[in-house]
């Protein structure tokens, strides 16, 4: 029996074997480079060479279904089938030692098990078995811990007290490893967010991360329109999905009315039981909730919305599965991570926003200016024509003034079409495009055809799709084009191409390139301002229009070009994050 | 009589030239500043009236060009045409010796008809002063010879 925790029996005080497999398994559970699994695994081999067992196995709960999941096993005879007959068995009966013991949170021996009560016979050479639950700092059952042996009374009071032990330090891992999985997600949550253009795909993020750290049924965000006071459903990854956009909450109405109302989370195992609850939009049956976590998305001077996630009631009255304060706190920490990342969208908005108001300000004074001296030529020519209608006067005469008056009018269109142009570039109607296939028709439209510029196409393939309004994408890129042929009247070359920007692909790079005079660097800032033009045509408004379509698009616009050189139009836009299929070319 | 008119559209100077010429003037177009001042150098004799756009190239646009005009022939008479927004410019340009403004775009007047007569306004003043040069001229002279 030497190396064995029995010599400890008659020994009395602390086993020294017994002390050596402690060390060995706490310096399994110090271990970062294993994984949880195979440190469970690891465990259980040590624990049952410790107790002499001949199998074992760790069942854990599963709290997402109310179920207690074979998931470690050791010693001779296990194979698929009986790991999951012994599952499904001691689930349907309530019998069986594994769920008598995680129903009453006790451990269990027995040194005979034809006579046991509880016992079911899955190997027909076991004699005697321990089991001790895995108890979580809640006091709820994480998991069983169990040891069979082929010999008659086996495990003593002893045995049982040291696989306490291990259960005790397997909590203490579990929980260690829960905690570090929700820290990450955290530190994803923070870090990842930010790149991020649309609300939707920051949503599907969170909701994906919320659960790799936590195991829930269900979770929806419910943003607050502020103008009508409710709250709309904007995301929502069970049954509730079908009702995005539509589903909505009075603020004050009902448990989650009542966390934007007043800023608290609120966390129950039963939400029909609190008075506040109105069951108008559920992800589950009211009577399967067994716990739900609503709390607040909070910005920078308001409640912008609710974060709503909700777990199915166990079957079992041996899995309590309501949410616990660390579950509540996590959500807490991901909903202000949220509001954070949701207020920087507002304030891009609000800058861009500020940003055209300015250049309505100029706008409006410029072309107040330029309609004034077009109106004044026109006023000209109607003079002209009062004059000649006095007197007697040949239509070679009168061609001349109306072919004037033509083109006065004419001038004030293309006026009032760049007018409208600009007014609508931040305006976008979206939907997945892919850049190179955009280009490729942009450039097939816009490029003339016997220019004296040579074009070349360098489109990296595989690109991930963007988020765009494909016409006035399509509108920046013959714009650039149109630039480059103006200013290489001589001939030359535009080159065209595209790459990822970074190496995670969250941006495209697309970059027009040509060999004209380039930009004198006192421009490169003024370039993109509206109404700096050295062509007469229209009002100088091009470059501005191009950057404000790029800016709505939250995407950047730079030259880069030098001055006899050639200009170089660098121009970045975010790709559309985490899209199924996104390695390839959008369709 | 011989004007000239400055400013950076075609359609307005064509315009401004077809309505002056109706009235019998001699008119010559100048597209910028620069133009202007080039022409108003080489005239000869000066010109009796310059027409000038307030903002061409640079916001001053008006201003250089009256300085070129006097400069030239200090009896040059100088109207300034302004667009929206630009009448502080414009009595600029009158504190420094134009003749007036004329607004370009004023709802239901005939600004042409308004000019025309601006114009002549501004050639009897520029007749009515070279008018009294030559009689001081005279005066000196008699006064000169009678105290010989």
């Amino acid at each position: 029996m030497s190396g064995s925790l029995a010599e400890g029996r008659e020994g009395g005080g602390c086993p020294v074997a017994g002390a050596a497999v402690f060390n060995c398994i706490s310096r399994l559970l110090l271990s970062h480079e294993r994984s949880l699994n195979d440190i469970l695994d690891a465990i259980l081999v040590e624990a049952m060479k410790a107790v002499e067992a001949d199998r074992a196995f760790i069942a854990l709960a599963d709290f997402e279904h109310g179920e207690l999941a074979v998931r470690f096993t050791a010693g001779a005879g296990w194979n698929e089938q009986n790991t999951a007959l012994r599952l499904k068995v001691s689930q349907k009966t309530g019998r069986g030692i594994t769920s008598h013991v995680a129903a009453t949170g006790r451990p269990y021996r027995t040194g005979d098990v034809t006579t046991d009560p509880y016992y079911i016979c899955h190997f027909d050479d076991v004699k005697s078995e321990v089991a001790v639950p895995v108890v979580n700092a809640y006091g709820r059952v994480e998991g069983v811990i169990n040891m069979e042996s082929v010999r008659p009374d086996a495990f003593s009071g002893q045995h049982e007290e040291f696989l306490m032990a291990v259960a005790n330090l397997v909590a203490l891992r579990i929980l260690a490893d829960q905690q570090e999985k929700r820290q990450a997600a955290l530190v994803s949550l923070g870090r990842e967010l930010a790149r991020f253009s649309r609300s939707a795909d920051v949503f599907r993020k969170v909701m994906d991360l919320v659960a790799s750290a936590i195991s829930f049924e269900d979770c929806s965000i419910f943003l607050l329109r502020p103008e009508e006071n409710v709250l709309v459903l904007e995301a929502s990854r069970g049954r509730l999905g079908e009702k995005v956009h539509q589903a909505r909450y009075r603020v004050g109405e009902g448990i989650t009315g009542w966390v934007a109302e007043h800023g608290k989370p609120v966390r129950t195992r039963d939400p029909r039981s609190d008075p506040r609850w109105r069951g108008l939009h559920e992800e589950l049956e009211p009577e399967a909730v067994g716990g739900l976590i609503a709390v607040p998305i909070v910005g920078y001077d308001r409640v912008l919305g609710v974060f709503r996630v909700l777990r199915r009631r166990s079957q079992y009255a041996w899995v309590p599965n309501d949410f616990t304060q660390d579950d509540e706190d996590f959500i807490v920490a991901t909903a202000s991570i949220l509001g954070a990342v949701l207020d920087s969208f507002e304030l891009v908005k609000r800058v861009i926003a500020a940003e055209r108001m300015a250049a309505w300000g100029e706008m409006s004074a410029r072309s107040a200016h330029m309609i004034g001296n077009r109106v004044f030529a026109i006023k000209g020519d109607l003079n002209e024509l009062r004059h000649l209608s006095r007197q007697e006067c040949s239509a070679e005469k009168l061609a001349p003034v109306i072919e004037s008056l033509e083109k006065g009018v004419f001038r004030l269109e293309e006026i009032l079409a760049e007018f409208r142009e600009f007014v609508v570039a931040t305006k976008l109607n979206t939907s997945p495009v892919s850049l190179n296939e955009l280009l490729e028709e942009a450039l097939r439209e816009s490029f003339p055809r016997n220019s004296g510029v040579r074009l070349e196409l360098d489109l990296h393939p595989g690109l991930p799709p963007v988020e765009a309004d494909a016409s006035k994408l399509r509108r920046c890129f013959s714009e650039l084009v149109e630039n480059s042929i103006n200013f290489q009247r001589e001939g030359g070359v535009l080159r065209v191409s595209t790459e990822p920007a970074t190496p995670e692909k969250d941006r495209i790079r697309i970059v027009f390139e040509d060999r004209g005079p380039g930009i004198p660097e006192e421009n490169k800032k003024l370039i993109f301002r509206p109404f700096f033009s050295t062509r007469s045509k229209g009002m100088g408004l091009g470059l501005s229009i191009v950057k404000g379509i790029i800016d709505a698009h939250r995407g950047t616009i730079r030259e880069t070009g030098e001055e006899g050189q050639g200009a170089r139009f660098e121009i970045e836009l975010p790709a559309i994050a985490d899209l199924p299929g996104a390695e390839r070319d959008a369709k | 009589m011989r004007i000239l008119v400055v400013d950076d559209e075609e359609t307005v100077r064509s315009a401004v030239r077809r309505r002056l010429e109706r009235d019998g003037h001699t008119v010559d177009e100048a597209e910028s500043e620069a133009d202007a001042a080039e022409k108003i150098q080489a005239s000869d004799p000066s010109y009796d009236v310059v027409v000038t756009d307030m903002v061409m190239n640079s916001e001053q646009g008006g201003v250089e060009v009256l300085k070129s005009a006097v400069g030239r022939d200090i009896f040059t008479e100088v109207i300034v045409l302004t667009a929206y927004g630009n009448v502080a410019n414009a009595v600029e340009c009158m504190k420094l010796g134009a003749f007036d403004y004329v607004e370009k775009n004023i709802p239901g007047v005939d600004v042409y008809d308004l000019l025309a007569m601006k114009v002549a306004q501004a050639l009897e003043r520029r007749r009515t002063a070279l008018a009294t040069l030559r009689r001081a001229d005279q005066i000196m002279k008699v006064t000169a010879r009678a105290e010989q």
